[in-house]
């Protein structure tokens, strides 16, 4: 396989970028290593939402509750069951996985803005429950999570949370990239572009939809579970139309169907939105004002923007 | 042998990482020769990011501000940095841990909301920071053990009793009422509450649940009304009171005894907003925080009004103004060679401090880090706020 | 009980209903979903207060607040519908998502430290009417009459007049409306320009009973959306009726089955509902774009 040279700029940025990532929770304050693992964690969830939004064209919102459902499980195994993190963990992606299999049923039927509204009610549903189910989840004032148990491992545990969500997110992208592109790809590409002719060219749409809802409620999941042990605490707030507002924004922002969109949406939402904190209800303009701009100028997001000048960038897909 | 060099890297990089940690705690952090760097955990955002946030900052920054002109604290400016909380987990952890590891400050003064506070309580304490809470009323905030984070609220539990105990000496109240929200704000009053009432082994009538954004009380009105109670305890933002006592009035249950809480004590701008002459008439309020419109608080509205204008005495402000006392007579106390411990020291020593926006002292000791024991209800009376007391009588 | 929940769930519906017809006549005239309508209604208000505050005259305000949000209607076409036209309308979407943080933005930073919240005075005193034992707020009437009557308006005006048929058609084929010589840019403008005026009404209507806050425009726009989708989405009536039905099912369920189902209980049945009936109760069937 032969690189042209935007290719390999891209490759060396993706190495420098992991480089940085890998080096720097021993460079920085504890608050910035905070912020970093944030921010690998809102790739994730970008990467699992892109996958139902941008890769398969369904526009269904319900990821946020996922990853509820993921932090939640591990949450309460952990704390209640005296479970292992270890198996806790993934047990909550499984969990979210499985209740993204049984959303996946009404969007067997239901599309646009009806697929939305429904993923959005199931989204205010998941999250009241979380509020009420009060003998099991605590309500409204959450819990605390402790560290997972890193056994023997030389490192501090918030240097090693941070580690588990960097490799979580590499192996997304791995599972992602091939996913794309392979024939599952394929399939995906023709449910978002052209899902009424989709069986006439023989492909399965329940069993692709089901599928990708299944893929990423167990992103979400996982990302959820770390999401937990990284703030080291759960409350329903986490959970809610804000953040769902919050990551469509990022997938939007970097541009849909796209890895490269998916991290740099959520890595510059996540620092603007960290760094214009000291601006108090400022943030909300800025945001909407660089969100506005970049959807009127490149609709494609920003990832649309790069893949415009390098064509050879674009992610391989195949082609029906 | 490659692994094992990693792994060595890896032990190396830790402890050279604890050295540094080591040595940032040898002098005190956030206090130089001539300042002292308190971190204002603050709503900006988020649920009470109009009000509860600016207020509690406004009346700390007028308290220290004055201090600053007159001098300091044993020759120290006192030096702010306003970080938001937003009322939430995933706002307020980022914003503490920026105080600690990246301003590096000496303490963290305010705090926002009950969940918020509950969140990054751990990494207060790990680190050992001084922390002054000044409106967040969940028990679990001082809980023990607990090096060093005091209350000069009051504890959501203490209020509940005394929002029982007032309700119980009504005469022949036997059916209580109570409506709350169940967010991390309501849910730390209601529990404080139940508790009391089951204690003494009550039973309400109606245990109905309103959000803060909730836009029609009609069916909790409703429910209320066919209960039939003889007294309802409300945890209610200001907002969602309004509302409520709205419905609540078309249904004839503001004839009843209503009992208010902490959040609330202006009870003539209450009446203003509700817009319904009559419908606060029976609300008994209870406050630590005296009546915002005493004659002799005038002051203080001139001194709110510099820091930002359109700030009033309100209860958040008021408690901002109570807290920042607290902090300077620490900062008396404590000395010119101060450290955390000092400091947390002086606070522990603080007996029988007196402040002009409340009613009782404030005292702490080691074991104790609520400093404020001393509610007080009131009522609206010929369109002035009194005080009852601490148990129900008419005010004639 | 019943009938006392039935009158405050049509009055909680009209509200809905009355937000969700501004979102239902973009959607009809423009293929927009306009999500930025919650902060449009919200700035009505914040406007409304500001103006009252500073002791306009009741009517003068109203009217001034409702031109504003008129020309903000305007300035959201100019500015983020116009230059997506021919986007997906997934962009679309984002769009008006991000006009929406940029004015709930504006709004927050000049509402300042005002309060948890301001009140809003009341066209009529805020005494109850008594019908049949049944307590009726005027604040509500007025809402449920100016709701129907905007959608009988609108219904007609779409139906029956030249510039309403115009409308539909730019909607239905931009460019074969163009090609005969409808001036397809100012209808938008105009669409825009009015879905935003029902916006500004539902908002100065609204904010006496809801109070005025700066987060108002979420929680209210989510179930007025609900309820469009509800009734269809590109149905006027629809919207309405989704809205009553908001309404009704929020306050019979909370009533009888307990105050602490509220928040939930129309999305419950919304998802019951469009598991029955994927197009909503009154959509068209092709409509399914998005």
């Amino acid at each position: 396989m032969t690189l042209d040279r935007p290719q390999r700029i891209l490759r060396l940025a993706a190495v420098a970028g992991l480089a940085v990532l890998v080096v720097a929770p021993w460079m920085v304050s504890l608050y910035k290593v905070h912020v970093l693992n944030v921010l690998i964690i809102n790739i994730i969830m970008a990467i699992s939402l892109n996958l139902i939004m941008g890769y398969s064209g369904q526009f269904a919102k319900a990821n946020v509750a996922f990853m509820g459902l993921g932090a939640y499980t591990m949450g309460l195994l952990v704390t209640r069951a005296d479970w292992s993190f270890w198996i806790a963990w993934p047990t909550g992606a499984l969990l979210a996985a499985a209740v993204g299999t049984l959303v996946a049923l009404p969007a067997l039927r239901l599309r646009g803005l009806y697929l939305a509204i429904i993923t959005i009610s199931f989204v205010l549903i998941v999250h009241w429950t979380f509020l009420h189910a009060r003998f099991l989840t605590g309500g409204a004032s959450g819990f605390s999570v402790p560290h997972p148990n890193y056994g023997g491992l030389p490192i501090p545990n918030t240097q090693a949370t941070y580690y588990l969500s960097l490799l979580t997110l590499l192996g997304a992208i791995w599972m992602v990239r091939n996913l794309v592109a392979s024939g599952f790809g394929r399939s995906l590409l023709c449910l978002a572009e052209q899902e009424l002719v989709a069986p006439a060219l023989g492909i399965n749409v329940y069993a692709t939809k089901i599928a990708v809802f299944a893929l990423s409620g167990l992103l979400a999941g996982f990302a959820g579970g770390l999401h937990a042990v990284t703030l080291q605490f759960i409350d329903p707030q986490n959970f809610w139309l804000l953040q769902l507002v919050i990551q469509l924004c990022m997938v939007a922002l970097g541009g849909v169907a796209s890895l490269l969109g998916s991290v740099l949406g959520a890595s510059i939402m996540t620092l603007l939105i960290e760094v214009l904190r000291a601006f108090k209800g400022l943030w909300e303009f800025a945001i909407g004002a660089i969100l506005l701009v970049t959807i009127v100028f490149f609709p494609r997001g920003i990832a649309g923007l790069i893949e415009h000048f390098f064509p050879t960038l674009r992610e391989r897909r195949h082609r029906p | 042998m490659r692994k094992h060099a990693t792994r060595r890297t890896l032990a190396v990089l830790g402890s050279a990482l604890a050295l540094v940690a080591g040595t940032a705690t040898a002098e005190t952090p956030g206090v130089t020769d001539d300042t002292i760097k308190i971190a204002l955990m603050v709503p900006l955002t988020g649920p009470a990011g109009a009000t509860v946030g600016p207020g509690m900052s406004a009346g700390a920054q007028a308290v220290w501000k004055e201090v600053n002109e007159s001098g300091g604290i044993h020759g120290r400016m006192i030096e702010w940095v306003e970080e938001d909380t937003g009322c939430s987990a995933e706002i307020g952890i980022p914003g503490v841990k920026k105080a600690i590891y990246d301003h590096e400050v000496f303490m963290l003064a305010s705090g926002g909301c009950s969940n918020e506070i509950l969140s990054y309580r751990d990494i207060v304490i790990e680190n050992g920071v001084p922390f002054s809470v000044w409106g967040a009323t969940n028990d679990k905030i001082t809980q023990q053990p607990n090096c060093c984070i005091f209350r000069t609220s009051l504890r959501a539990g203490y209020e509940g009793v005394l929002q029982a105990d007032f309700a119980r000496s009504i005469p022949n109240a036997e059916r209580f009422a109570i409506i709350a929200q169940h967010d991390a704000w309501g849910q730390a009053k209601y529990d404080g509450v139940m508790a009391k009432l089951t204690e003494y082994g009550i039973t309400p009538v109606a245990d109905e649940e309103m959000t803060a954004e909730t836009a029609d009380a009609t069916p909790q009105a409703l429910r209320i009304s066919k209960a039939n109670p003889d007294v309802i305890i409300t945890d209610l933002y200001p907002k969602p009171t309004t509302v409520f006592l709205r419905a609540a009035h078309q249904y004839g249950l503001t004839k009843l005894p209503i009992i208010l809480h902490t959040s609330i004590n202006d009870l003539v701008q209450l009446e203003k907003d509700v817009g319904i002459p009559g419908a606060v008439d029976n609300a008994y309020t209870v406050t630590f925080t005296r009546d915002p419109n005493a004659p002799d608080l005038e002051p203080w509205k001139a001194k709110l009004a510099a820091i930002a204008s359109e700030i009033k005495l309100t209860p958040y402000s008021m408690w901002g103004v109570t807290g920042a006392s607290v902090v300077v007579e620490a900062l008396n106390r404590a000395g010119r060679d101060l450290t955390r411990e000092s400091f947390i020291k002086a606070m522990e020593s603080i007996e029988g401090f007196e402040s002009e926006m409340i009613f009782g002292p404030i005292t702490y000791s080691m074991d104790d880090k609520d400093g404020n024991k001393t509610g007080m209800f009131q009522k609206l009376h010929m369109g002035k706020q009194m005080d009852v007391g601490l148990t129900f009588k008419t005010v004639e | 009980m019943f009938f006392d929940l039935l009158a405050s769930g049509i009055a909680l519906g009209s509200i809905y209903g009355l937000v969700a017809l501004g979102m239902v006549v973009v959607y009809k005239g423009a293929r927009a979903v306009n999500f930025a309508h919650g902060e449009v209604f919200a700035t009505a208000a914040f406007i409304g207060y500001l103006l009252t505050a500073n002791g306009l005259d009741y009517w003068a305000a109203l009217l001034l607040a409702i031109l504003a949000t008129t020309i903000l209607g305007i300035l959201i076409e100019r500015g983020a519908y116009r230059p997506l036209a021919d986007a997906s309308d997934l962009s679309l979407i984002i769009a008006t998502i991000a006009v929406s943080f940029m004015i709930k933005g504006v709004v927050r930073t000049s509402y300042g430290t005002r309060g948890d919240f301001v009140v809003y005075p009341p066209i009529f005193s805020f005494e109850p009417l008594i019908i049949q034992g049944v307590f009726i707020q005027r604040q509500h009437l007025v809402l449920g009459t100016v709701a129907v009557v905007c959608m009988i308006l609108f219904g007609l005006f779409f139906a029956l007049t030249r510039h309403g048929k115009m409308m539909q058609a730019v909607s239905e084929d931009k460019d074969a409306a163009a090609l005969v010589g409808i001036n397809v840019r100012l209808v938008f403008l105009w669409i825009w320009g009015i879905g935003s005026l029902l916006g500004g009404l539902a908002g100065v209507l609204m904010a006496p009973i809801t109070l005025v806050y700066p987060d108002m425009g979420l929680s209210i726009l989510v179930k007025s959306f609900a309820a469009a989708v509800l009734g269809g989405f590109d149905s006027l009536a629809g919207a309405v009726i989704g809205g009553l039905l908001m309404g009704i099912f929020e306050q019979m369920l909370s009533g009888y089955a307990g105050t602490m189902f509220q928040d939930i209980a129309g999305f419950s049945v919304i998802i019951l509902v469009l598991l029955v009936r994927p197009s909503g109760l009154f959509g068209s069937k092709e409509q399914t774009r998005v």
